[in-house]
């Protein structure tokens, strides 16, 4: 169980203000190990075939992500807050595209000190399968607002493939 | 040493997917640093527009919220979404170390900093040790 479940980061008074607020917690916390401890029981077998997205663990944490699709294009956003587009690495093959970097603390300086921590800092990496087709010379990438959006156009030929199915009726 | 620190009601870590029991806003991840003149709320809400968040102070409770929102482009279909959507909410009580009056707001590639600077009572100084 992570450190920082449990521990109160209060100075001062050590009591929860209601009670209700202790319980909650820890249940809480409780609910959290246990999906951690069946997706690692799960994965472990390879179990998993649900989650293809799996957060590799190469790096010190994994930006969440949502992927969006139409007919022509795929469209991966990750979070990245606070990133400099520099300090953030594109890879992209037939079948994943990966996205990379380190983030660091613009707060570091002398004299500093962290009350609490909770953002994600160091390295970072996570691979996103992409379906088949993907146009990688025309991908696109573009960083707003703490937000790395990439546009992946699809093969001309990939969607021409596509095409609606007319159901007879008898 | 008594900073920003204590908050209300968000005592949990912000686990912003979890929404967490009866809570229906999620927490951003929140970076507190301190240095001697002022002290740092760092909030992480990649993707929110500035006019889409608020910073408000009553009393000594400093409440941050606002609302995300991902607008998948027109046509698109959202196959996996892990950003946390919609209110959120964050309060701190701020200690009367703190000039409330001098309390400044900046948001940047996604991330409000609010800046509280000292009060000149809180700040270090240096005392002079005089000869007799």
């Amino acid at each position: 169980m992570a450190i920082r479940d449990l521990v109160r980061r209060k100075t001062g008074s050590t009591a929860p203000a209601r009670k209700s607020d202790w319980f909650e917690d820890r249940i809480t916390s409780l609910q959290r190990e246990m999906n951690r401890l069946f997706d690692g029981f799960f994965r472990s077998w390879e179990l998993a075939p649900f989650d293809q997205f799996e957060r590799f663990a190469l790096g010190d944490f994994a930006p969440r992500v949502n992927v969006s699709e139409t007919e022509k294009e795929v469209i991966v956003s990750a979070e990245l807050p606070g990133m400099d587009e520099k300090d953030i690495n594109l890879e992209l093959d037939e079948n994943t595209l990966t996205i990379r970097g380190e983030k660091r603390s613009e707060h570091e300086e002398k004299g500093r000190h962290w009350h609490r921590v909770e953002s994600s800092y160091g390295t970072f990496q996570r691979t996103i399968p992409l379906p088949a087709g993907i146009d990688t010379e025309k991908a696109k990438a573009q960083m707003k607002k703490g937000v790395l959006t990439v546009t992946l156009p699809k093969r001309p030929e990939e969607v021409a493939k596509r095409r609606t199915i007319e159901i007879k009726a008898e | 040493m008594s900073t920003v620190e204590l908050e209300r009601r968000a005592e949990a870590t912000p686990e912003p997917h979890a929404q967490a029991g009866t809570r229906n806003t999620w927490l951003p991840y929140t970076d507190i640093v301190g240095a001697d003149n002022e002290a740092l709320i760092v909030v992480d809400m990649p993707g929110v527009d500035e006019k889409s968040a608020n910073v408000v102070l009553e009393r000594n409770v400093l409440t941050i919220s606002g609302v995300s929102s991902f607008p998948a482009p027109d046509g698109c279909e959202l196959v996996r979404e892990e950003f946390p959507m919609g209110e959120f909410k964050r309060e701190f009580e701020i200690s009367a170390e703190f000039d409330t009056a001098q309390i400044k707001g900046q948001m940047k590639d996604g991330v409000l900093t609010v800046v509280l600077p000292k009060g000149e009572a809180a700040k270090p100084r240096k005392i002079n040790i005089q000869t007799a």
